[in-house]
């Protein structure tokens, strides 16, 4: 359908052509040149838009176009790395109209202008820190939510994937984790309204509440860093935040953009695993060393005995059962059960072996079509947009589905008063696959986790259901829906009163709106659910979160250098969340899977929680002639969340900058652009803990022989306060050669005080903890931005940005309840230390508290032996381009980052006692006296030895892992077709390209993917990504 | 004109948002009170006693650990040779330092609830009986959760060893606020647990002797009377001990089960169990993730099947036994009947298991057992051993053959003195095996724990420190010496 409209769209926009072109015409021509240089730019676009009429210029920087109507026409002269610039010609029929035009090279700091809290300013004159990513940087990237496009683009913001499912989590810090107990989030406003995300999205697939709004709708996003950009956000900025702004139409003639993209998914790394034989004989030799073992101590049963444990082994239900090709005579099955007669590998031919793995994973498809129209007149303007999407994740039965239409409008009623509205509506489906623990029915666990010598189907293509566990994690994930709908309204409408020509009012209403439906069937065909007949689980949560605030703000010039403009205003904001949930048990099958199908209603839940928040605030700008900059915020905040008597809190920042190249003294050093200096330093709020936290509560949930209990949940505290965030920023913009290579510098430091932490109570009392302002965390880092135009040369030019964050956390004051101390980061494991396999006898040693060697350890002997926060972050972009084709290559970065291996630590190296799966590390065991390894000798039982603690259970950090890594993020390659060829179908530009997403990784990490929170258990991995696609614009 | 009406509307609406400021941040928990609308009648007190109730469904308590554990601990459940152990009680097998039985959040969360009730129920309106009767479960509750926290972290009144007697902090006043709550209280003794125990014991006796009902999901008389038998047994007063028992035997509705009962007596649904006192009642909607923690799951091959009987344990049960019995079936294949299977869900053969805990409430695939706490045949071999260790040897006899015959047994006869002793506590074992007793069994008597020789662990001698639980290392460490840690597990002790 959607192709049949655009084939008619095209086809009449070329069947117009010829009526133009026997009207009275004359020709356009000139060159195009560089403004500094004067060379000539070949391959720039000159366009008249009202026309639809363009052509490229040529090697010499030439063009010429002909048959242009009489009269005066717009014309827009584009070219890659140089600012736009429109300019009208007046045309004579029959001849020829000179038109030169000098591009001036795109500076970074000319173009843009920066979106603040409640209203922009041009970057030069920004003296907080802001990180600005544009969108069309992240438009047509095949990811879901614009939080993961923009890893690594920001210095200061540490991206985390927290799912690979697609549509799925994404974690976001700026600058840092400055809390503990209460949220770490980011504030994140759309237009104007604060959405809540990682509360109430969906539970049956890891789900993003970003996913409502479209990259491809996206004008920019802004990261307000400091206190100085925040603060104007007051009681919920200390975390930082996140300005989302779509786009916007434009007067003129209306272009439409569409957008289509196919491609796949695929694991990026799968655990290597024993195969079937390597797995049995890892078995075996487990057996025989413990037997081995037991001997030493005097047993002298068949349990000191290792042929005689290998007999029983080979001949025993956990392995025979599944043994191909066994003779069907007693006594030669005997022989070859026999260690004695039949040697091991001889044996090992009747071993199969199944690839679990192989079943879980797929390749995944994934579809992408986008459409927008934007356009509009003087009075009215309009930007629309539609898409859908489609992904499949790498792994079978999960996958992400999604509707969104949007709808941004301005009308200029009067001199006097404008009104505006954005409006986004979405859809998104998710199929789910658990993750994050060490499930069974967990793919990313499961899968390694299943006995390779146990068969995935029957002979007659159904599930084997007689597998170690009970459960067949292939028939799990084939029959089991775990499903979740979000539906999500973001709008808002806007009034503009220009009530003098410096003193506008202006009125906002917001509204985040989500539902989310999850819904999990467990089908009575699965075994471990036939009990109960199966049973159907359906949760519905909604969110409704409004706001508004009425800002007066006032501008002028005095004296033509005393530029003043303030702010105040006054915000208001409201959030209700309640839910029910239902369970059903008892059905027919699985083709019956709602619950009025089922036999028993089972259970039954729900919740309702609210908070408020009320702020005034008030902000004054002021710089003298663009030289010297001063910045004053004042907000003062309430909120339902706290003590009766501390519900206010005031937050302010102060902020200086100084443009050095603006002085006179610097005027001779032409190579200077820029040279800015910043500083700024105020405070900021925290308010993200439970809505009722402060209050004495007794609350229901459980129930005891029919009767609804009523529990003390919480002990209040009436003076629970903000928490507060101090925020020191030192910062420098700098400019040389009129752009050419440009970058920012910024020093920071945040401490967080009065931490909203869950402090100790004596749980003699029958509470463990109340919310408390005790604690101070800090936060420091140094932020460096370097880009530039590396190359430009005859048409070839290499444009790169490069971004690098160290950063430290560290805890001040816990309190002394915490066993981490002042100066360790918040991240740091604390666990015993490995220290080594003796190389005489295969054990696993560890060290005690006083460095002695030990096999037992008490918690005592426990200490800092990691730390899960990454010490440098960044990015690296660069783009080159020659003659319509571009390549973007995307490196992101992660270093000094450990992460605990608990899945494979506790469950697949080398655990045979288990018996279950085990990864290709179990080759490094230890197998005879002198061997020097990491990985202990071989056991048939948890325990190396009576006594002995079980080696793989305790926390060392011998599951403690780099994760640190480089990886090629993104690369795509993408051709524009020359204008003159596709003005000649009507079209105004015209791309395909190809690109790919986590291409290439460099770790050292053994895991499925170093992109990890904190401790891998067994995590939804991020996939890799191809895709292929065309935006043709018309 | 324009202008005015634009600045007009401007104006009012700001002003509309700033209405109101004092109500502006007024936010109500409608699924949750304050403590006062809580406490403020008897439905809010029903309310606070379902929890103190519901916290015995913790598997802190009732529905894994506080059976599971003493099996483990001691002699009766080892790890499952065979299989595909998933790491559960594989500590608590070895007897590592750090395990034991546990408790002290859970319980104190109880005792709180309780504490509620008991100090402010008298204060409300409503009817005395009541009232009387909320009390008295509570004071139920109270002294099960004293008592199960005393011999958890302490040696029982007189069999203190090296003269530890410190058990648990007593609390008979609420929680009303963090000042009650972030100051430490040291540790009471143990006699002055017990007796705590044995005054809230009496007065429940009292109380829901006249006011109490006979749903045995709840406390009721006879549970009073089963629990103050059991807490004398352990501080060593025989004769309060059998007499107790008696009292409580004598309560009208509880049986002692019959040989042709004794297969079916764990297999309760919506009703206690004949023999029960007092049953912990289980439901899917209160008892989450039951795949994952229940009793069934961890001694059956259902789910995990990480615990079986020791070998020491199933050559204790004579030929014939009821609760142990095995017949050869037609197809030659050898049955197991009475309290273990040797079967999995598919008939296919399988290591012997324990199926006291068998999903019986709500059937395969729900992992759902109720727990039953007190019963008859505990009472009956708590007074057959308080009569032998008080030197009455004959009517010790008897009651241990009224235990014997119901089992499907011969009697025994000619019995006395330590024999007989002996052979009392055999019959404890063999009847209250895999229901949480057989560690505090061996504690209370301070004798050596000889684990299965098939483990390969080490014994534990009867003054090891391991007998009793750690106090958590958060609250000794918080408490900076006023709550002290039991011997053994001080940080400094082995430097």
């Amino acid at each position: 359908m959607i192709r049949k409209i655009l084939a008619f769209a095209v086809l009449s926009l070329v069947v117009m052509f010829p009526a133009l072109a026997s009207a009275q015409t004359g020709s356009i021509s000139g060159t195009i040149t560089d403004s500094r240089t004067g060379e000539a730019l070949p391959g720039a676009t000159v366009f008249l838009p009202d026309l639809a009429l363009g052509q490229s210029t040529n090697l010499d920087g030439q063009y010429t176009i002909t048959n242009v109507p009489a009269g005066t026409h717009n014309v827009r002269i584009t070219y890659v790395g140089y600012v736009a610039q429109t300019t009208q010609v007046t045309v004579t029929a029959g001849e020829r109209t000179t038109l030169n035009i000098e591009l001036v090279a795109d500076r970074v700091e000319l173009r843009d202008l920066v979106v603040t809290g409640y209203g922009v300013q041009p970057r030069r004159e920004v003296t907080g820190s802001i990180a600005q990513v544009r969108g069309e940087t992240i438009a047509n990237v095949p990811v879901q939510t614009f939080d993961s496009a923009i890893q690594g683009r920001a210095a200061g913001v540490t991206i985390t994937s927290a799912s690979g499912q697609p549509g799925g989590a994404v974690r976001v810090r700026v600058r840092g984790t400055g809390s503990i107990s209460a949220g770490n989030d980011p504030l994140y406003v759309v237009d104007g309204v604060p959405i809540t995300v990682n509360t109430d999205v969906a539970t049956q697939a890891s789900s993003n509440a970003l996913a409502a709004i479209a990259p491809s709708d996206i004008e920019s996003i802004e990261i307000l860093k400091d206190a100085a950009a925040a603060s104007i956000y007051g009681a919920q900025a200390a975390n930082g935040v996140v300005l989302i702004t779509t786009k916007r139409g434009a007067a003129g003639r209306t272009n439409f953009t569409v957008t289509s993209q196919v491609g796949i998914s695929e694991a990026i790394n799968t655990y290597d695993m024993l195969t079937g034989p390597e797995w049995v004989a890892a078995q075996i030799e487990g057996r025989r060393n413990q037997a081995a073992i037991n001997a030493r101590r005097g047993v002298t049963t068949a349990a000191g005995d290792p042929d005689e444990q290998e007999r029983n082994y080979r001949g025993g239900a956990s392995v025979a059962p599944f043994l191909i090709g066994l003779p069907d005579d007693p006594d030669e099955r005997a022989a070859i059960f026999d260690p004695t007669v039949t040697p091991l590998s001889e044996f090992l031919q009747f071993v199969p072996n199944f690839d679990w793995q192989d079943e879980v994973y797929h390749t995944g498809n994934s579809r992408n079509l986008s459409i927008n129209a934007q356009g509009g007149t003087d009075q009215t303007r309009f930007f629309i947009s539609g898409s859908y999407e489609y992904q499949e994740a790498q792994v079978i039965r999960s996958n992400f589905e999604r509707f969104n239409v949007r709808s941004n409008i301005d009308h200029r009623v009067s001199d006097l008063f404008s009104i505006e509205t954005n409006i986004g509506l979405t859809t998104f489906n998710q199929f789910g696959a658990i993750a994050d623990g060490n499930f069974t029915n967990g793919p990313f666990f499961a899968a390694p986790y299943s006995v390779p010598i146990q068969p995935i189907y029957n002979e007659d293509g159904t599930f084997n259901e007689n597998v170690t566990g009970n459960y067949n994690i292939i028939q799990g994930l084939r029959l089991e829906d775990r499903e979740s709908r979000t539906n999500q309204v973001v709008g808002n409408m806007a009034g503009n009163f220009n009530l003098t020509p410096n003193l506008v009012f202006r009125t906002f209403y917001g509204l985040d709106y989500r539902n989310v439906r999850d819904r999990n069937v467990r089908p009575p065909e699965i075994p471990a659910f036939s009990g109960t007949g199966g049973s159907v689980f359906e949760a519905n949560r909604e969110v409704l979160n409004w706001n508004t605030n009425q800002t007066l703000s006032y501008f002028n010039t005095f004296d033509d250098v005393h530029n003043l403009s303030s702010l105040l205003g006054f915000e208001y904001r409201q959030q209700e969340r309640e839910s029910f949930t239902a369970t059903g048990q008892g059905f027919n099958s699985g083709l019956f899977s709602r619950l009025q199908n089922a036999a028993t209603p089972a259970a039954v839940g729900g919740f309702f929680t609210e908070f408020k928040i009320a702020g005034f605030f008030g902000q004054a700008r002021y710089d003298y002639d663009k030289r010297y900059f001063a910045t004053a915020t004042l907000r003062y905040d309430g909120s339902s969340r706290f003590g009766e008597d501390k519900q206010w809190g005031l937050f302010y920042a102060a902020s200086l900058g100084w443009e050095l190249s603006e002085e006179e003294f610097m005027a001779d050093v032409d190579w200077l652009d820029q040279f800015q200096l910043r500083a700024s330093y105020g405070v900021t709020g925290n308010s993200e803990i439970p809505n009722f936290a402060s209050r004495s509560l007794f609350g229901g949930g459980a129930t005891y022989n029919g009767v609804a209990a009523l529990r003390a949940t919480q002990l209040g505290n009436n003076v629970l306060t903000w928490e507060e965030a101090t925020t020191i920023n030192l910062g420098l913009n700098w400019a040389l050669f009129e752009g050419r290579i440009y970058g920012t510098l910024d020093v920071y430091r945040r401490t967080n005080d009065r931490l909203l932490l869950d402090d100790f109570l004596f749980s003699d009392s029958g509470f463990n903890s109340f919310t408390n302002n005790v604690g101070e965390v800090r936060n420091e880092g140094i932020e460096v931005e370097i880009g530039g135009t590396l190359v430009n040369w005859e048409g070839f030019r290499w444009a790169s940005d490069f971004n690098i964050t160290f950063q430290r956390n560290e805890i001040m004051d816990l309190g002394e309840q915490f066993e981490l101390e002042p100066g360790e980061s918040i991240f740091s494991y604390f666990t015993y230390r490995f220290a080594g396999v003796n190389p005489a006898d295969g054990r696993g040693m560890f060290y005690d508290r006083n460095g002695n060697l030990t096999y037992n350890v008490v918690p005592e002997d426990q200490t800092i032996t990691g730390n899960a926060f990454p010490s440098v972050i960044g990015g690296w972009n660069n783009t080159l381009s020659y003659s319509g084709f571009t390549l973007d290559v995307f490196f992101q970065y992660n270093l000094g980052q450990d992460s605990f291996k608990q899945q494979e630590g506790f469950f697949l190296d080398g655990t045979v006692f288990r018996g279950r799966g085990l990864t290709t590390r179990t080759f490094d065991r230890w197998q005879r006296p002198g061997d020097m390894t990491d990985m202990p000798r071989l056991l048939g039982t948890a325990q190396a030895s009576p006594g002995d603690d079980d080696f793989f259970f305790t926390s060392s950090d011998w599951h403690i892992e780099d994760v640190g890594y480089v990886r090629l993020k993104s690369a795509s390659l993408s051709y524009a077709i020359p204008n003159n060829v596709v003005s000649q179908i009507g079209l105004s530009s015209a791309r395909v390209f190809v690109q790919g997403v986590n291409l290439i990784t460099w770790t050292n990490y053994r895991g499925l993917d170093p992109e990890i929170l904190t401790t891998a258990n067994a995590p939804f991995p991020q996939a890799r990504q191809y895709s292929a696609g065309v935006s043709l614009q018309f | 004109m324009f202008k005015k009406i634009a600045i007009t509307a401007a104006l009012s609406l700001g002003a509309l948002s700033f209405y109101a400021c004092d109500s502006l941040l007024d936010t109500e928990p409608r699924q949750s009170v304050s403590p006062e609308v809580a406490l403020q009648n008897l439905a809010g007190v029903r309310g606070i006693a379902a929890s103190a109730y519901n916290r015995l469904l913790s598997t802190a308590a009732y529905t894994n650990t506080r059976i599971a554990a003493p099996e483990v601990l001691a002699d009766n459940g080892v790890q499952n040779p065979s299989g595909s152990p998933s790491g559960r009680y594989v500590q608590e097998a070895q007897n590592a330092i750090g395990t034991g039985v546990g408790g002290w959040g859970t319980y104190f969360a109880m005792i709180n609830d309780a504490n509620y009730i008991i100090d402010g129920v008298d204060a409300l309106d409503g009817p005395q009986v009541d009232k009387d009767r909320f009390r008295g479960e509570m004071l139920f509750l109270r002294a099960l959760a004293y008592h199960d926290l005393a011999k958890s972290y302490g040696y029982e009144p007189g069999r203190e060893i090296n003269n530890w007697n410190l058990a648990v902090t007593l609390r008979v006043e609420p929680t009303r606020g963090t000042t009650d709550a972030d100051t430490p209280r040291p540790r009471n003794t143990n006699l002055e647990v017990y007796e705590q125990i044995e005054r809230d014991l009496l007065l429940a006796v009292d109380l829901l002797g006249s006011a109490g009902g006979n749903d045995r999901f709840q406390a009721t008389e006879g549970a009073a009377k089963a629990l103050l038998a059991r807490v004398y047994l352990y501080w060593g007063r025989w004769a309060d001990a059998a007499e107790w028992a008696q009292e409580a035997m004598d309560t009208p509705g509880v049986s002692l089960a019959t040989p042709a009962q004794v297969p079916g007596l764990f297999a309760t649904t919506d009703s206690p169990g004949l023999e029960s006192f007092f049953e912990v009642r289980v439901t899917s909607v209160d008892f989450g993730g039951a795949v994952n923690n229940s009793l069934s799951a961890l001694f059956t091959p259902a789910q995990w099947f990480d615990v079986v009987p020791s070998v020491e344990l199933k050559a204790l049960y004579e030929e014939g036994d009821a609760r142990f019995n095995s017949f050869v079936d037609e197809d030659g294949d050898e049955q197991l009947t009475g309290w273990y299977s040797n079967r999995q869900a598919n008939g296919n053969l399988t290591q012997i298991h324990s199926i006291k805990f068998n999903q019986t409430v709500e059937g395969p695939g729900s992992f759902i057992d109720n727990t039953p706490v007190l019963r008859y045949g505990e009472m009956l071999i708590t007074r057959a051993e308080a009569l032998a260790r008080n030197d009455q040897f004959g009517p010790a006899l008897t009651e241990l053959n009224r235990l014997r015959v119901n089992r499907g047994l011969g009697e025994l006869s000619g019995l006395t003195g330590q024999a007989l002793i002996d052979e009392i506590m055999d019959e404890r074992r063999r009847e209250l095996a895999f229901e949480g007793h057989r560690w505090f069994d061996l504690k209370r008597l301070n004798q050596q724990l000889n684990k299965p020789a098939e483990s390969g662990f080490f014994d534990l001698l009867a003054d090891d420190f391991r007998w009793l639980s750690p106090v958590p290392t958060g609250q000794v460490t918080a408490a900076n010496g006023v709550i002290q840690q039991n011997p053994g597990y001080a940080a400094d002790d082995d430097e």
